[in-house]
């Protein structure tokens, strides 16, 4: 097995802990930016959806704002958000490099793109339902979460597999600034070094991940799709 | 009781102003089935909105429900009086994602009952739906007639003393519209419902309503009882609701041919006979040619049962002495029949 390994992809098999380390980096990247973006971009896709014009907490200078810093965000290329949040970075998380210093460029990458996710997947919502709730005596709070989170579940799944894998995109190049993970591997040894084997394995890598990230979410969305 | 009051709607959109309703007032009593019928676009549905405030009336306007103002209460208080207004609607508004019984439980959320209670009482209201048997079933499960039956058992939830109907029959087939309506109207018996039903289709008013506001441009323009405003309208708008409803409008088409296609021979009249009266229950048509020695061929009839009295009338040719047919004619006049000579041979 090693031999044909050996044969295959020479110079894997020669570092084998800088894979894992790189793999390792990868996740936690994705768990922690994830789950800061995933958390942030509900609320503000939330806060959009209910101060638009018709909705349940119209508020047109909140809603005004909001639609434009995330237009203004989402029109940064990542590549420039890397540098140029690196003195933010400094501020909110101690450090501009490494794991840790990539967080804060992959959170605001992230989030301008999921909010935006997130208000389509509500705005598939029904309006009848949420005047239905309403007449039945709902409050604003209990809309949310009683209609238009549990009613756009199959949706919200769907605009989180989206967001998921370009997130592992955005990691990738997070590697830029020193920030480790698949990406920096395939380009210190693949591209700088010339060996193209590490860069093909690390597609692989990734595409294992793209693949677990879409049928974790499809067994979601069927069981919730009636 | 409701009582709105000058109750007006405008609508701001890009610079045009719309009135929905303008400066409507009316009074809704305890225990009866109000109709509101309108053609689209009249200002009905605007109108139920204001009711349980979904839609806020424009300044001035005022919302009694039993006494209370509710466009001065705060949002919880309003809140609080909204689950005691049941509604339901045209596209019944189910959540897809939650079964028959858990759309019933919702409205229960926060009313301090343990989730046994809360599955109790929905059961019951099912039940009283006739559908117990479905409770675990997803709305997408069910034909148009079973959502309707457990979007009233969700507004039932509540135990509200009034249930508002939006258009709550329009996607629905005749035989499960009449299906919903005799429940409707059962409901309105058994637990003393004050119901306000809002469509545009005659049938609907014509069955269960006790009274009825006719609405055109945003404002009522005919309000009473169902049969005097239906037997008698008034207005343009009323007639036409009459009319689509009835084959008797079919004779105007008829004066209109010359008398011969229409096989009457000189001397012979086609005339129009509409009952107007809840006591047009003697036979009319065999009275009137015995008596006056007169043939009439009818050509079609058509009685509706308006709130259980019949409403409609004949058409047909009067054949005899000249005299006889004057007679006859003046005879029914005065039995408060409305009587139209439409063609004379």
């Amino acid at each position: 097995m090693l031999d044909i390994l050996n044969a295959i992809i020479p110079n894997v098999v020669s570092k084998p802990d800088e894979l894992w380390v790189s793999i390792w980096q990868t996740i936690y990247m994705m768990v922690v930016a994830g789950s800061i973006a995933f958390a942030m971009g509900m609320f503000f896709g939330i806060v959009l959806i209910v101060t638009k014009q018709g909705g349940i907490l119209e508020n047109r200078i909140v809603f005004g704002i909001l639609d434009r810093l995330i237009n203004i965000f989402r029109s940064i290329p990542f590549v420039i958000l890397l540098a140029a949040l690196i003195p933010f970075s400094r501020i909110i998380v101690g450090t501009a490099i490494g794991t840790t210093g990539a967080m804060v460029p992959l959170v605001v990458g992230t989030v301008p793109f999921f909010s935006r996710q997130v208000e389509s997947a509500l705005s598939s919502v029904d309006k009848g339902l949420v005047e239905a709730a309403t007449s039945m005596g709902s409050s604003p709070l209990g809309i949310i979460f009683r209609v238009y989170l549990k009613e756009s579940i199959p949706h919200l799944v769907r605009v989180t597999q989206i967001t998921a894998i370009s997130l592992i995109g955005l990691t990738a190049m997070a590697g830029a600034i020193g920030g480790g993970g698949l990406g920096d591997f395939a380009i210190r040894y693949g591209h700088q070094r010339g060996q193209t084997d590490v860069t093909y394995t690390t597609v692989l890598v990734i595409l294992i991940m793209v693949s677990l990230i879409q049928r974790g979410g499809n067994y979601i969305i069927k069981k919730t799709t009636h | 009781m409701i009582r709105l009051r000058n109750i007006s709607k405008t609508y701001h959109r890009g610079g045009q102003t719309i009135k929905a309703v303008s400066n409507v007032s009316l009074d809704i009593n305890d225990g009866e089935i109000f109709g509101v019928i309108g053609f689209s676009g009249a200002g009905k549905s605007t109108l139920v909105r204001n009711i349980n405030l979904l839609e806020r009336p424009d300044e001035g306007g005022v919302v009694e429900v039993n006494g209370q103002d509710l466009t001065k209460l705060s949002a919880r208080e309003l809140r609080k009086t909204r689950s005691t207004i049941g509604m339901i609607f045209q596209q019944f508004n189910l959540m897809p994602s939650r079964t028959v019984i858990e759309n019933v439980i919702y409205p229960l959320a926060g009313k301090g009952l343990s989730r046994k209670e809360q599955e109790n009482k929905a059961i019951a209201l099912l039940q009283k739906v006739d559908l117990a048997q479905r409770a675990h079933a997803y709305p997408s499960e069910l034909s148009g007639g079973q959502k309707q039956r457990v979007a009233i058992a969700r507004a039932l939830a509540t135990n509200p003393k009034i249930l508002l109907c939006d258009e709550a029959t329009s996607a629905l087939d005749p035989t499960t519209t009449h299906e919903i309506l005799e429940l409707i109207k059962k409901l309105n018996e058994e637990l003393h419902l004050t119901i306000v039903v809002i469509t545009h289709e005659m049938a609907v008013v014509k069955d269960i309503c006790h009274r009825v506001a006719v609405m055109e441009h945003g404002r009522v323009v005919e309000l009473g009882d169902t049969f005097s405003v239906f037997a008698n309208p008034k207005e343009e708008v009323t007639r036409n609701f009459v009319k689509a409803a009835s084959n008797l409008s079919k004779a105007d088409l008829l004066a209109k041919l010359p008398p011969e296609q229409l096989g009457m021979k000189p001397g012979e009249k086609l005339v129009r006979l509409s009952y107007l009266d809840k006591t047009v229950s003697e036979p009319l048509i065999s009275s009137v040619s015995q008596k006056f020695s007169i043939i009439m061929n009818i050509l079609f009839a058509d009685v509706e049962l308006v709130t259980g009295s019949p409403i409609g009338g004949t058409c047909g040719i009067f054949s005899g002495e000249k005299q006889n047919i004057e007679n006859a004619l003046q005879w029914l006049r005065d039995k408060n029949v409305k009587v139209e000579v439409l063609l004379n041979a």
